[in-house]
């Protein structure tokens, strides 16, 4: 009953207030490949920001695909700097549809620079072309964003940011 | 050939031709203008006339240890090698005079710059011819480029060429106070500008603006951050004393990339324009910021993720996706705006997956239209001689859909062709709830029939709106494709039935009544056309326990169940089998299983249409032996995410 209830008070915000023509309640994404991959520490209190040069993190890299793939790769790549210190870096094999595969690694933040580690899933097929998917863990805090641009209002009095 | 020089000459042809002709008219040298910052995100040089003379001024590059600048009477074709060095050993400001010329002859310049990687050319070729002054108007003119990203199915292919920016806004702006406009045109379809103006003292700068208007149109398209301010470069400044020209180049590791959405989405524009004889009556904003992974998807101005408002959001997240390059995902999302603006589109938006087969059918029907647009856009602009629009690698065909990523092609796939192309089960891109079986549907209509017969029947949702439970999927555009008689409706069929879509009696019909009744078959089943119930008759045992189910639910199917005993009284029903009940009042059926957690995955992808979700299940003893009677048709009280046909499995047990 309640779920019922909610249901239509939900039905009712969507569609009362939704325009007449366009009624989506969640933008239109681009497609997305049926690989998916995502690097994570293990564990949950260390976060990119929380890293320290020279520090060592565990991760997990998980990988699946929503189809089944005779041949999934995954591949851990280190980037700016960063070490490997165990665990692979690679697998490839079978993995059933809404199967997971998880690679751990340890890795050491270098000691200046920003370190990355760099994970790819991919499911080759025969004749070349094929579904891939990338993703970044950075080892230690976002370098803060620069923006050299200059906030004016052109010439019909409309916002613009310029860069010279 | 090392890749600086490669570079600079790639630069000095595509320049060919550009020069500058009347009369310098101010008597008095232009001033030259000493550089004062470093690094810009533009290359940009301005050659000015005057009696004898022409004065030249660039952007400066941070890397420069000094530049060199040679000049041609003869030919715009100025090279290091073709060209005389005007000024031997360099120089290390970022303008220069050249005295002594034939008033009346056009002179051109390539200015370069002497790095620790070599000499690369550090500007446009420019050109002007002298003249001695006059009083009255001057030109200013030029040409604006920037640089495109070549891609095919394994990434970006390195190749880069310089491409017009067309319809784009030029302002000629005072440098001592950038919110004083002395003037303002724009581009045209070659990327070139003039503006007529009086000459003056003053120092100028020419500045680039990312908001195109396409000639006919009445609302611009613009690209911009996220605070909702268009995208403006500015070039070098100079004294506009006489006739003069000032070229722009916008490289991709700045903002060639604003350039390129603008560019792609003229395309997109014209299309349309094309198809429909009018261009949108809504302007069509991008925002895209450095940095930032908002995006990539197309927000309609209501819902979530849609902070600026109305447009198309572009990722730039370069720990893995950037987007701003990627023609074919900016043409996907142009895709939904124009569904928005030209047609009646419903889908929910979300998550989805290329390989899912049970989506919500106004999801797939949106997400279908719009990789159709992909190949449709590239079609045509082949078919109309614009190939030089076209940024794919040629040897791939124009329906293939490429998502480039951070190493390669994330995303490489023929949606023209998808069968066995992955080793992937040719099932997961079948069914009217797979978005790839719909834009394989729509790119073979367009193919046959012709863009034209397929956009008059995407319009027509806007024109007719559909009133509920019907509403924008693969099924109204079968029903108005044969209501509006486009071209030989009959022979549309195989492009569904090689979907495995089939809107079609079954092979047990005629069985709509009892008196018709057939046996049971494990043959799946369709409902079709609005309307059909099937009925089946099952010889029970008094005393016996039968159960009914339907299921294995392809292309939307939402069963109702019904039994009937031996004198045609109804004994028990069932609509969904799981005991959940997916929509509301029958007259508005509610936005369904995007609500209902079970039928969404962890990444946020949701299967409202999985085979097992929707089918009926009844149990029942038998009261007499004798002839019992199955009714199965489509549930009135279907979520909006099924449909009205599709097909079922019955089983008795």
């Amino acid at each position: 009953m309640l779920k019922k209830l909610v249901s239509i008070l939900l039905f009712f915000f969507t569609f009362a207030f939704s325009p007449a023509g366009y009624a989506q309640s969640d933008p239109a994404q681009k497609p997305l490949p049926p690989v998916s991959i995502r690097i994570q520490p293990v564990r949950p209190d260390i976060t990119s920001d929380s890293i320290q040069p020279g520090d060592i993190v565990d991760l997990l890299v998980s990988a699946g695909s929503a189809v089944d793939v005779s041949e999934m790769k995954i591949e851990v790549e280190l980037l700016g700097g960063a070490k490997r210190v165990a665990g692979a870096t690679a697998w490839k094999g079978h993995a059933g549809k809404n199967e997971t595969k998880t690679i751990t690694l340890s890795v050491r933040a270098p000691e200046t620079g920003t370190g990355r580690v760099r994970a790819r899933v991919s499911m080759p097929s025969a004749k070349g072309r094929h579904f891939m998917a990338v993703t970044e863990f950075v080892l230690g805090p976002a370098a803060a964003a620069e923006d050299n641009g200059v906030s004016r209002k052109n010439s019909k009095g409309r916002p613009i940011i310029e860069y010279r | 050939m090392s890749k600086p020089v490669r570079l600079f000459l790639c630069i000095a042809v595509c320049f060919a031709g550009m020069y500058l002709s009347g009369c310098g008219k101010d008597k008095h040298p232009a001033a030259l203008m000493p550089a004062t910052r470093t690094s810009s995100p533009v290359l940009s040089a301005s050659a000015v006339s005057a009696d004898g003379s022409v004065s030249l001024a660039w952007n400066r590059n941070s890397s420069a240890k000094h530049y060199n600048i040679y000049s041609s009477a003869t030919t715009s074709l100025v090279t290091s090698a073709t060209g005389s060095l005007l000024t031997p050993g360099g120089i290390s400001e970022t303008d220069f005079r050249h005295s002594g010329l034939t008033n009346g002859t056009a002179y051109y310049y390539l200015i370069t710059s002497i790095t620790d990687a070599g000499e690369t050319a550090a500007a446009p070729v420019v050109s002007a011819t002298p003249a001695r002054a006059e009083a009255g108007a001057i030109t200013l003119s030029g040409s604006i480029q920037y640089e495109d990203k070549e891609y095919g199915e394994n990434g970006f292919t390195g190749n880069q060429p310089f491409k017009r920016t067309r319809y784009a806004s030029i302002e000629l702006v005072d440098s001592a106070n950038p919110s004083v406009v002395v003037a303002s045109t724009r581009t045209d379809a070659s990327g070139a500008y003039a503006i007529t103006t009086l000459p003056t003292a003053r120092t100028l700068y020419v500045r680039l603006t990312a908001d195109a208007l396409l000639p006919g149109a009445e609302r611009p398209i613009s690209v911009k951050n996220l605070s909702g301010q268009e995208y403006a470069v500015g070039a070098n400044n100079f004294v506009l004393s006489g006739n003069a020209t000032a070229n722009i180049m916008v490289p991709a590791s700045t903002f060639g990339g604003v350039f390129n959405i603008l560019d792609v989405l003229a395309n997109g524009e014209n299309f349309v324009h094309a198809q429909s004889g009018v261009y949108p009556s809504a302007a069509l904003n991008a925002f895209w910021q450095k940095d930032n992974s908002t995006g990539t998807y197309y927000c309609s101005g209501s819902g979530s993720g849609c902070g600026s408002g109305e447009g198309i959001y572009i990722s730039n997240n370069r720990s893995g996706d950037t987007d701003e390059y990627d023609d074919d995902v900016l043409y996907h999302e142009f895709g939904h705006f124009a569904a928005a603006h030209f047609s009646f589109d419903a889908s929910p938006g979300g998550t989805h997956r290329l390989t899912s087969n049970d989506l919500d059918l106004r999801l797939s029907w949106s997400e279908g239209w719009s990789d159709q647009m992909t190949g449709s856009i590239k079609m045509w602009l082949s078919a109309t001689g614009q190939t030089d629009q076209l940024s794919a690698d040629n040897s791939i065909p124009l329906t293939e859909y490429i998502d480039t990523t951070a190493t390669g092609a994330g995303i490489a796939i023929d949606m023209d062709n998808p069968d066995n192309a992955y080793g992937i089960d040719p099932e997961y891109f079948s069914y009217a709830s797979s978005e790839i079986a719909v834009a394989k549907i729509l790119l073979d209509l367009d193919r046959v029939y012709g863009v034209g017969d397929v956009w008059s029947v995407f319009t027509d949702f806007q024109a007719h709106k559909p009133e509920l439970p019907s509403t924008s999927n693969l099924e109204l555009f079968w029903d108005r494709w044969h209501s509006l008689g486009a071209t030989a409706s009959e022979g549309i069929d195989s492009y569904f039935t090689d979907r495995l879509i089939y809107y079609s009696p079954d092979g047990m019909e005629p069985d709509n009544d009892f008196a018709s009744a057939v046996t049971v078959s494990t043959e799946p089943r369709t409902l079709y056309a609005s309307g059909d119930a099937d009925y089946v008759r099952i010889d029970v045992l008094s005393g016996h326990q039968y159960t009914v189910t339907t299921s294995n639910m392809k292309n939307g199917a939402d069963t109702l169940l019904s039994v009937y005993d031996d004198s045609l009284s109804l004994t028990c029903s069932n609509d969904n089998a799981d005991g959940e009940v997916y929509s509301g009042d029958s007259r508005y059926p509610s936005v369904p299983a995007d609500l209902v957690s079970s039928v969404c995955d962890a990444s946020g992808v949701c299967h409202e249409n999985r085979p097992d979700l929707l089918g009926s299940s009844v149990s029942f003893t038998a009261s007499s032996t004798g002839t019992y009677y199955i009714k199965i048709e489509s549930s009135p009280h279907r979520p909006v995410s099924a449909g009205r046909y599709g097909s079922y499995t019955l089983t008795v047990q």
